[in-house]
C-alpha cells in the first residue's frame, strides 16, 4: 500500500493557490498558476473512484468558465479596444463588443478554473482520515464539517445520476428551464438524506465527545483571532507599527490555542512527514506569502483591469517565480492517492 | 441494562406519536429482536437507546431511557456511545473515512484514547470482525456485507456493552446477510455483549436472539418475552413457523436444526410435480443477445443471452455486485451494452432513449426518493402521466396499491413502505408492458411483501412481463415462475424456482432445508403432507 499523502502539505500547496488566485487579476500570474496547478493536476492525480468524480467536476468547472467568457464578452459593452458591433436592436446583447471585455472575462475564467482545479487535485489526494487527523484539536468539530462539505460534491453528483436516471425512466425529458424540479428537488432530498445519515453514524461513534476536563487556557483561542483582526483594520487603517504588534501577539496566541492542546486528542498514526513532503509546504510558503505580502506591501504590483483602456499588466519576476513554483509538487514526487 | 420507563416519543411536526408509553428492560447480555409493520416506531425506539432520540432528532420526548444507569437525557449521543453503539442500515452513509483501519480508529480518537490503547483495539477489533486480511483497503472497494462488518467493528472498538442495529442486513445479499448475524451471534456469546436487533426479516435471525419484542403500528408494544411467548403475537411470521404452527409442532422451532428434529430422517422425499418446461415459442417481449457490459474497463456482464416472456415474473438473483442492477438499466436503455443486443418486441432499442422507452417499460429504482418531488402523491402520478403522453385512471392504480387514503399526501412526508408504494405507483400509471424492479421489497414489512408479490403475480396475469432483481429467496420461491441466477456477471442458473433453488447452499429457502425434496414454500407443504392438516381453531 502507498502511505497517504500528506494533508498539511497539500492544504498548504492549496491554500497558496488560493491566495494567488485570489489576490490578483494581472493575467500573467494567474495563467503561470494555471499551468502550474493543471501539471501538478496531470501528474498527481491517478485513478481512483473519488478521482472519477472530482475530474466531472473540473469538466463543469471548464463548461462554466468558457460560459462565464462569452458571457462577459458579450453583455459588458465597455471598453476602448472594439473588436465590433452588434444591432442595439437585440436585447442584452447588442451594443460594442469590446476586446476588454472579452480579456477581462478570460482572466476570471482562469482564476475560477484554477482554483477548481487545485480543489480537485486536493480532494483525490487527500484521505479524509489522514486531514482529520492534522485539524487541531480544538478545530476538530469545523475540521469533520469541512471534510464532509469536501465529500459533498462527489455525493451530489452520485444522486444527481440516480435521480435523473429514474425520472428518465418515467419517460421525463428536460425541455425547458422549468424543468429542473423533478431532477433538483429529489437531489436535494438524498443529498439531505445521505448527510443525515452521515451525521448520525459520527455522533453515535463519540464525535464530539468530551474527552477529558476543559484545560486552561481555552481563552488564547478567541484572544488570539481578535488581535489578527485588529491587526487587519490597524494595516487599512494605516497604523502599520501598532498593527505589527497586534499581529505578532495575535499569531502567537492562535498558535498556542491551536496547537498548545496536542495531547488531549491523539491519532490512530501520526502524520508522516518526507523531504518532499518538507520541500511542497516551503515552496507553498513562500508561494503564498510573496503575495499576501504583494498585496499589503505593493497593492500596484497585483493590481490590474483591462478597463478602460487595455495597458500591458505589471510583471515581477519574483511573483512571476512565486506562481511557477506552485509547480513543486509534481516535480518532487512523494506519496500519491 | 437498557431499561424503558413509560416512554413516548412523537417527532417534530408529526401528528401521532412514533411511540407510546414503552415499557422494557433488556438485561445483560440479552439478544433481542424488535420487530413490527413499517411505520411501527422500531428504528425509533433503537434511536432512544444511545440517545440520539431526542438529542439529535428533537420531538416531544416522554418517560425515561437509561443504559448502564446513564439517563440519556443528560448524557449526549457522542458521550453515551461508551455503553451502546449503533449500526444503521444503510453501511454506504455511515462511513466516515476512506479506509478500513482509520474507520475503526475514528470512534477511538474521539474518545482521546493513548495512541498505544488505540492500536491495541484496532488490532483486536481486525482479529475479531476477520477483518485484518481487509486493513488498508478503501472503504468504497468493499462488498456491502464487508462494508456493513466494518461499520461493526467500528462500534465495537468502542467496547460498548450494547449493540443496536437498525436493520443491518436489509441491503446485503443472502450471504452476507448471514454473516453479519453470525457475528453478532458470536459477541452475544462469547463478549456477553447485550444486542438490540431491529429487523422484519425474522426467518434468520429468530435462532440467534433470545427475546422477542413487537410493536404495533401505533407504536405500542404488543409483546415483550421470550421468543416462545412473543411468536404467537407475530402478525406475519416467517413460512417456517407457520408451518410449524400448521402441523403443530410444540416447541415452535424458529431454526432450520429445530425444524429438522420435527420431520422423521426415513420420512421420504417429497416431490410436488414440476409442471412440464413451456415450449419456449411464447412471444417474447425482451430479448437480450450476447449482451455484454464493461465499466470501467472491466467486464460487469459477460455475453448474456436470454428473452423475457409476457405473464411471468422473472427474478434476477445473485450476490452484491453480481450485475443484476446493471441488466435492468440495460434493458431500458439507461445503460447501452458495450457489445450485443437488446431487443423489445424484436426491435433493437440501441436508438431509443429512455424517456421513449418509457412508455412501454415502467423502472422502479432501489431507492424511491430518487424519484419523488411531487406536492401530492396523486400529481406524481399525473407527472407520469404527461412525460409518458398517455391518459390513464390514477385512482384505479392507487387502489390497486392501497394508496386511495393517501392520494393527497406529500409522498416524501410518507413512511419507507408507503413511499415505495407510491413510487410504484408512479411508475406503474400509463399502463406499461414490462415491469422492471430493483430490489423492490428491501425494508419491506412481511405483510406489505406479499401484497407487493400478489401484485406482480396479478400484472403478470394481465399480460404484463415483470423482471425483479432481489435477494429476497421467500418472494422468488413463492411468487417467481422463472429465475436467473447472475454470477461474476454470467448466467449460471436460469430455470423455475423449484429447479434451482431445492438444496442450493444459499438460495434454498428454510423449508425446503427442512423439508427436503422440491418444497420451497408453506404452500409445498400443505399440499405434500395433506394428512398433517392443522386443527388448530
Amino acid at each position: 500500500m502507498k502511505t497517504p499523502a500528506n494533508p498539511v502539505c497539500w492544504s498548504a500547496w492549496g491554500l497558496a493557490v488560493a491566495l494567488v488566485t485570489i489576490s490578483t487579476r494581472n493575467p500573467l500570474y494567474l495563467v503561470l498558476a494555471l499551468i502550474a496547478t493543471t501539471i501538478v493536476y496531470l501528474t498527481r492525480v491517478s485513478d481512483s473512484p473519488d478521482s472519477a468524480t472530482w475530474r466531472l467536476v473540473v469538466r463543469i468547472g471548464a463548461v462554466v468558465a468558457v460560459v462565464s467568457v462569452l458571457f462577459n464578452l458579450l453583455t459588458a459593452h465597455a471598453g476602448e479596444d472594439v473588436l465590433f458591433h452588434l444591432p442595439h436592436a437585440i436585447p442584452i446583447v447588442g451594443g460594442i463588443i469590446t476586446f476588454n471585455a472579452l480579456l477581462y472575462g478570460v482572466s476570471t475564467a482562469v482564476s475560477i478554473v484554477t482554483l477548481i482545479i487545485a480543489a480537485a487535485t486536493f480532494g483525490s489526494m487527500v484521505d479524509r482520515a489522514t486531514l482529520l487527523r492534522a485539524v487541531p484539536y480544538p478545530l476538530s468539530s469545523a475540521g469533520v464539517a469541512a471534510i464532509i462539505g469536501l465529500s459533498f460534491f462527489p455525493q451530489m453528483i452520485f444522486a444527481f445520476h440516480e435521480v435523473r436516471d429514474a425520472q428518465a425512466s418515467r419517460g421525463f425529458k428536460v425541455r425547458s428551464i422549468r424543468d429542473v424540479a423533478p431532477l433538483v428537488v429529489p437531489t436535494l432530498f438524498l443529498g439531505l438524506e445521505h448527510a443525515f445519515n452521515l451525521a448520525e453514524a459520527m455522533e453515535s461513534r463519540g464525535f464530539g465527545a468530551s474527552i477529558a476536563p476543559p484545560r486552561r487556557g481555552t481563552w488564547f483561542l478567541p484572544v488570539g483571532v481578535v488581535m489578527m483582526l485588529a491587526a487587519i483594520s490597524l494595516t487599512i487603517g494605516g497604523q502599520v507599527g501598532l498593527a505589527l504588534g497586534a499581529g505578532a501577539i495575535g499569531l502567537l496566541s492562535t498558535g498556542y490555542g491551536l496547537f498548545g492542546y496536542r495531547g488531549s486528542r491523539v491519532t490512530y498514526r501520526p502524520t508522516r512527514w518526507t523531504v518532499s513532503d518538507l520541500v511542497v509546504l516551503g515552496v507553498a510558503l513562500i508561494s503564498g506569502c510573496s503575495f499576501a505580502a504583494a498585496v499589503v506591501v505593493a497593492p500596484a504590483s497585483v493590481e490590474w483591469s483591462s478597463f478602460p483602456r487595455l495597458i500591458a499588466p505589471p510583471f515581477s519576476p519574483w511573483l512571476g517565480l512565486a506562481c511557477v513554483l506552485l509547480i513543486a509538487p509534481a516535480l518532487v514526487g512523494g506519496a500519491t492517492n | 441494562m437498557i431499561d424503558f420507563s413509560r416512554v413516548t416519543f412523537q417527532y417534530p411536526g408529526a401528528a401521532n406519536p412514533a411511540l407510546q408509553t414503552i415499557d422494557w428492560y433488556a438485561p445483560s447480555g440479552s439478544f433481542t429482536v424488535v420487530t413490527g409493520p413499517s411505520g411501527s416506531g422500531k428504528s425509533t425506539l433503537a434511536r432512544c437507546i444511545n440517545g440520539l432520540i431526542p438529542h439529535f432528532h428533537g420531538g416531544k420526548f416522554g418517560g425515561t431511557v437509561t443504559i448502564n444507569g446513564h439517563d440519556t437525557r443528560d448524557y449526549s449521543t457522542s458521550n453515551l456511545s461508551r455503553h451502546a453503539g449503533f449500526v444503521a442500515q444503510d453501511p454506504e452513509s455511515q462511513t466516515v473515512t476512506d479506509r478500513v483501519e482509520d474507520e475503526i480508529a475514528f470512534g477511538l480518537e474521539n474518545l482521546g484514547l493513548s495512541r498505544a490503547e488505540i492500536r491495541l483495539r484496532v488490532e483486536e477489533t481486525l482479529d475479531l470482525l476477520r477483518l485484518s486480511e481487509l486493513r488498508r483497503r478503501r472503504i468504497e472497494t468493499l462488498s456491502g456485507g464487508e462494508r456493513q462488518r466494518v461499520v461493526i467493528a467500528a462500534a465495537m472498538a468502542m467496547r460498548p456493552s450494547a449493540l443496536v442495529l437498525d436493520e443491518p442486513t436489509s441491503q446485503l445479499d443472502p450471504a452476507g446477510a448471514e454473516e453479519v448475524i453470525a457475528i453478532l451471534e458470536r459477541m452475544n456469546d462469547e463478549l456477553g455483549t447485550t444486542i438490540v436487533l431491529v429487523e422484519h426479516r425474522l426467518n434468520r435471525v429468530l435462532g440467534a436472539a433470545d427475546r422477542l419484542l413487537i410493536l404495533d403500528s401505533h407504536g405500542q408494544l404488543v409483546a415483550d418475552g421470550t421468543i416462545q411467548d412473543s411468536l404467537g403475537l407475530l402478525p406475519s411470521p416467517p413460512p417456517l413457523v407457520c408451518v410449524a404452527r400448521d402441523l403443530n409442532w410444540c416447541p415452535v422451532p424458529v431454526t432450520v436444526r429445530q425444524a429438522r428434529a420435527f420431520v422423521q430422517p426415513s420420512a421420504e422425499l417429497r416431490n410436488l410435480e414440476t409442471p412440464e418446461r413451456r415450449s419456449d415459442n411464447r412471444p417474447k417481449t425482451v430479448e437480450l443477445d450476447r449482451v455484454s457490459f464493461r465499466y470501467d474497463h472491466e467486464p460487469v456482464l459477460r455475453s448474456i443471452t436470454t428473452a423475457f416472456h409476457p405473464g411471468s415474473v422473472t427474478a434476477l438473483m445473485g450476490r452484491n455486485g453480481s450485475g443484476k442492477t446493471t441488466l435492468l438499466k440495460l434493458l431500458n436503455g439507461l445503460l447501452k451494452p458495450s457489445g450485443g443486443r437488446v431487443r423489445v418486441d424484436g426491435e433493437s432499442i440501441e436508438r431509443r432513449s429512455t424517456a421513449d422507452l418509457a412508455q412501454e417499460i415502467a423502472y422502479l429504482p432501489q431507492n424511491a426518493t430518487a424519484m419523488l418531488f411531487n406536492e401530492t402523491i396523486e400529481a406524481e402520478l399525473q407527472f407520469t402521466l404527461r412525460c409518458r403522453k398517455r391518459t390513464g385512471d390514477t385512482h384505479a392504480v392507487l387502489d390497486q396499491l392501497g394508496l386511495a387514503q393517501l392520494a393527497q399526501r406529500n409522498p416524501l412526508d410518507l413512511a419507507g413502505g408507503e413511499k415505495m408504494r407510491a413510487a410504484l405507483a408512479a411508475v406503474l400509471v400509463g399502463e406499461p408492458r414490462i415491469l422492471l424492479l430493483d430490489e423492490p421489497t428491501r425494508g419491506v414489512d412481511c405483510a406489505l411483501k406479499q401484497t407487493l408479490g400478489n401484485l406482480f403475480r396479478s400484472l403478470a396475469s394481465q399480460g404484463m412481463t415483470v423482471i425483479l432483481a432481489t435477494h429476497d429467496v421467500d418472494l422468488v420461491a413463492e411468487f417467481a415462475d422463472r429465475m436467473l441466477l447472475l454470477g461474476d456477471g454470467e448466467l449460471v442458473a436460469d430455470g423455475t424456482p423449484r429447479e434451482i433453488m431445492p438444496g442450493s447452499l444459499t438460495f434454498a429457502p428454510q423449508i425446503n432445508r427442512v423439508f427436503g425434496g422440491n418444497l420451497l414454500t408453506g404452500e409445498d407443504v400443505r399440499s405434500a403432507f395433506p394428512n398433517l392438516r392443522p386443527d388448530h381453531s
